[in-house]
């Protein structure tokens, strides 16, 4: 199924948790918050909760700001 | 020494991260400037790229200061939630600097937005740092919301132009005696920071300021007195302006003058 991750276009197989995505996607050990579908997803439900088709998914790191 | 909620700041300088010329120069920037609160962002990052934001986070996790989180780029209340949610995940904090900008020539926050979004993330248990203009009622809507702080500009974000309009800035500080009050946005000299803390505000937060400089450490150093000194003369106590001369050398005694009685006897 299709989702979106960052903007883009990304094919996954079906009932994959976001933790899983986010090990598949390689952001192990690294420090990102996870939205889905413009609501924050907490760290400690990344495991229980699952991409459903047409999610639309972002992935932030900490940068530089003003 | 000045507060926000439990917790006692003593440098009145809060500074940016962004636009730095190199990692080096940005820590440099903060050890000079003194400041104990910097501010940080989130933006979208591909672990296959070069991980810029870990490098970054890896820079600043262990220096001896707080972050305040922002919502830069957000563009509705619901954004600018969503994005204070995923910065306390991030950041392991509950501050988070509010803004919901309402136009992209100006970056002037757009007060509904703003108020909207703090009222909510109030509840959600945040200390809400709001980026606002410098308007009476919307500061007042803003505490209403459960703001314990204010952060009005002086200028839009980045001009540089310093204290555009001082008399608003002036008024709010009158009327919210007891609120922490941050001029943030727009300070583009020494001089504008010592101005802002002049007028009794208790911090200013710049970045631009010092990240364009020649030398960002020596002007992050030349803020730090600035905004020393700014306060120092406020709790000095300012004299008043006059419209009309008083002369500070004593009139009594002047040569070319009749003697008085006083000098005849």
């Amino acid at each position: 199924m299709q989702i979106q991750v960052n903007g883009q276009p990304h094919q996954v197989t079906a009932t994959v948790s976001l933790q899983q995505l986010l090990l598949d996607l390689g952001y192990q050990n690294l420090l990102v918050a996870v939205a889905v579908n413009k609501r924050c997803v907490h760290r400690g439900d990344l495991a229980a909760t699952t991409v459903e088709a047409g999610d639309q998914i972002e992935i932030l790191a900490p940068m530089a700001g003003g | 020494m000045w507060s926000i909620g439990d917790i006692k700041i003593n440098s009145r300088l809060l500074l940016g991260t962004s636009r730095f010329p190199s990692p080096l120069s940005l820590q440099q920037s903060i050890a000079r400037s003194g400041t104990e609160i910097i501010t940080v962002s989130l933006r979208r990052e591909s672990a296959m790229g070069p991980r810029d934001g870990q490098r970054f986070w890896e820079q600043i996790k262990d220096l001896p200061v707080r972050v305040l989180p922002n919502t830069a780029g957000c563009y509705s209340a619901q954004e600018a939630v969503t994005t204070a949610h995923m910065a306390r995940d991030l950041f392991a904090t509950n501050w988070i600097k509010l803004e919901v900008i309402g136009d992209d020539y100006t970056l002037q926050p757009d007060p509904f937005g703003l108020v909207e979004a703090a009222k909510q993330l109030v509840k959600d248990g945040f200390e809400v740092f709001p980026y606002t203009t410098d308007d009476l009622i919307v500061a007042q809507r803003l505490l209403d919301a459960g703001c314990r702080v204010l952060m009005p500009w002086a200028a839009p974000i980045g001009s540089g132009m310093g204290l555009t309009n001082p008399r608003a800035l002036e008024l709010l500080r009158s009327r919210f005696p007891q609120v922490p009050l941050i001029v943030d946005a727009g300070i583009g000299r020494p001089s504008h920071a010592m101005a802002a803390m002049e007028l009794g505000y208790d911090a200013v937060l710049l970045n631009t300021a010092v990240s364009s400089a020649d030398d960002p450490p020596a002007m992050a150093a030349a803020f730090a007195a600035a905004v020393a000194f700014g306060r120092q003369g406020f709790e000095a106590g300012l004299m008043e302006p006059r419209s009309f001369a008083v002369a500070s050398t004593p009139m009594i005694g002047r040569a070319f003058t009749p003697a008085t009685n006083a000098e005849g006897q």
